[in-house]
């Protein structure tokens, strides 16, 4: 008697958490979280200190001051 | 902390961008600003309370005022030694040589380069008093700055020309060596109008965005930081993106003209004119005069879309100069759709979904049908 073959497609749930895992594991992601976990939430007190990193839209990317 | 940016040869420009917001004004003749009305700037400055101070020199194209001139500037900074001094610089690169670069590697100025992607999509628009691309001509300043050793970033302005090209500006500019990019969309601030040929609708803003995201995770390259992207990450964690357009704070903000008066954002044009340096007593002053309340007040009060939606706190409406009124004739931010959307797909991203290509996907509403 043959048996069925099994199913060996991935279901999309799985196929999911798959990328999910993937993309959670990438470096330019990784480094982007570790530079935004730096900031203040904002209704946390030091937050106020935020003014001494912001940079203008237009006018200039302040990078090395929020390194 | 209030931020400035001061114009040292106003809207003065050594190239003709095909959007710049001045590209109307008489340009024939450059001024710069008087080295008596710096010395009054900088005094002017220094009666805020903040012991550190950071100003853009700006234009135009600041570096059209000359070596002599920032000579001046950190001669006059240095008369007031107990306030830190940051600046920073924003040129198209073009005059820049060897001497620039050292200056501003000695005074530890940092510099922002306009770039606008690869060598094709920035000669669409970057362009010579003659027409033609510039992209050579500012590659070679970059390059005189990078042996230097000067800190740069780059800001990319997108246009209605180019955006569809997101992909090739990011990886271009990547190729070009910036680590640390900015991309600043298009809006037609002079005439408060989407009329401008230029100018992104919301629509093609979020497609820009989405295809910049996609490239940068392809891109897996961990030191290329790009502002927009990580402005909606940080959304991700619940956390407000260091930029100005997030912060509901413009007015903190200031622009200082070459004849000395104060602005708000440049992204205004010079419709509200505080007063000038020279006629101002301290910036309390300046906080308690009715122009500047007035300002503060109008630019305050929120839409009645963002009363109800849980993402304000972050977003704060956007950018104040890019807005178009709502039905309660309150100034709505332009590309609202475009930030919800964008934010829609990341999380969907991040949560493992698959990349799609079409932007209606992320819950986009196209805000003329409502």
């Amino acid at each position: 008697m043959m048996l069925p073959k099994p199913d060996t497609s991935t279901p999309l749930l799985d196929e999911n958490a798959n990328r999910k895992a993937r993309l959670s594991e990438n470096p330019t992601l990784q480094a982007a979280f570790a530079r935004i976990d730096r900031l203040p939430s904002p209704d946390r007190p030091e937050a106020s200190n935020y003014d001494d990193f912001q940079y203008n839209d237009c006018g200039h990317d302040d990078s090395k001051y929020d390194r | 902390m209030s931020s400035f940016q001061v114009k040292v040869v106003g809207d003065f420009c050594n190239i003709r961008c095909t959007y710049c917001r001045n590209r109307d004004f008489d340009q024939d003749t450059c001024v710069v600003m008087k080295v008596g009305t710096l010395e009054q700037v900088l005094d002017f400055l220094t009666s805020l309370p903040q012991k550190r101070i950071r100003t853009h020199w700006h234009g135009g194209e600041p570096l059209l005022a000359g070596k002599e001139f920032f000579d001046h500037i950190v001669r006059l900074q240095k008369a007031h030694p107990g306030i830190s001094w940051a600046n920073a610089v924003q040129t198209n690169a073009i005059l820049i040589d060897d001497e620039w670069a050292s200056f501003f590697r000695r005074h530890d100025f940092h510099v922002g380069v306009s770039v606008d992607g690869s060598k094709r999509t920035h000669n669409i628009n970057r362009v010579n008093r003659a027409g033609s691309g510039t992209f050579s001509q500012v590659m070679d300043g970059v390059e005189v700055l990078r042996r230097n050793g000067v800190t740069l970033s780059v800001i990319c302005t997108v246009t209605s020309k180019t955006a569809e090209y997101a992909e090739e500006m990011l990886c271009g500019l990547v190729d070009a060596g910036f680590k640390d990019i900015a991309f600043n969309v298009f809006y037609n601030t002079a005439s408060r109008t989407g009329d401008d040929p230029h100018a992104l609708t919301a629509a093609q803003w979020l497609s820009c965005l989405i295809e910049l995201f996609e490239s940068w995770l392809e891109l897996n390259d961990a030191a290329v930081r790009v502002r927009e992207l990580d402005g909606m990450l940080a959304w991700t964690r619940s956390k407000t993106a260091n930029l100005c357009s997030y912060r509901g704070l413009c007015h903190q903000w200031f622009v200082v003209d070459y004849t000395g008066e104060l602005y708000p954002c440049e992204r205004f044009g010079r419709s509200m004119c505080f007063g000038r340096v020279d006629s101002l007593a301290s910036f309390q002053e300046l906080f308690a005069s009715p122009p500047f309340l007035d300002w503060k007040t109008s630019i305050s009060t929120l839409p009645r879309r963002c009363q109800s939606c849980g993402l304000q706190p972050l977003c704060h409406n956007g950018c104040v100069a890019h807005t178009a009124s709502d039905s309660q004739g309150v100034p709505l931010y332009v590309y609202c759709e475009s930030r919800i959307g964008f934010y829609r797909y990341v999380c969907s991203r991040l949560e493992g979904k698959e990349r799609t290509d079409d932007a209606t996907e992320t819950g986009y509403v196209n805000p003329v049908a409502r």
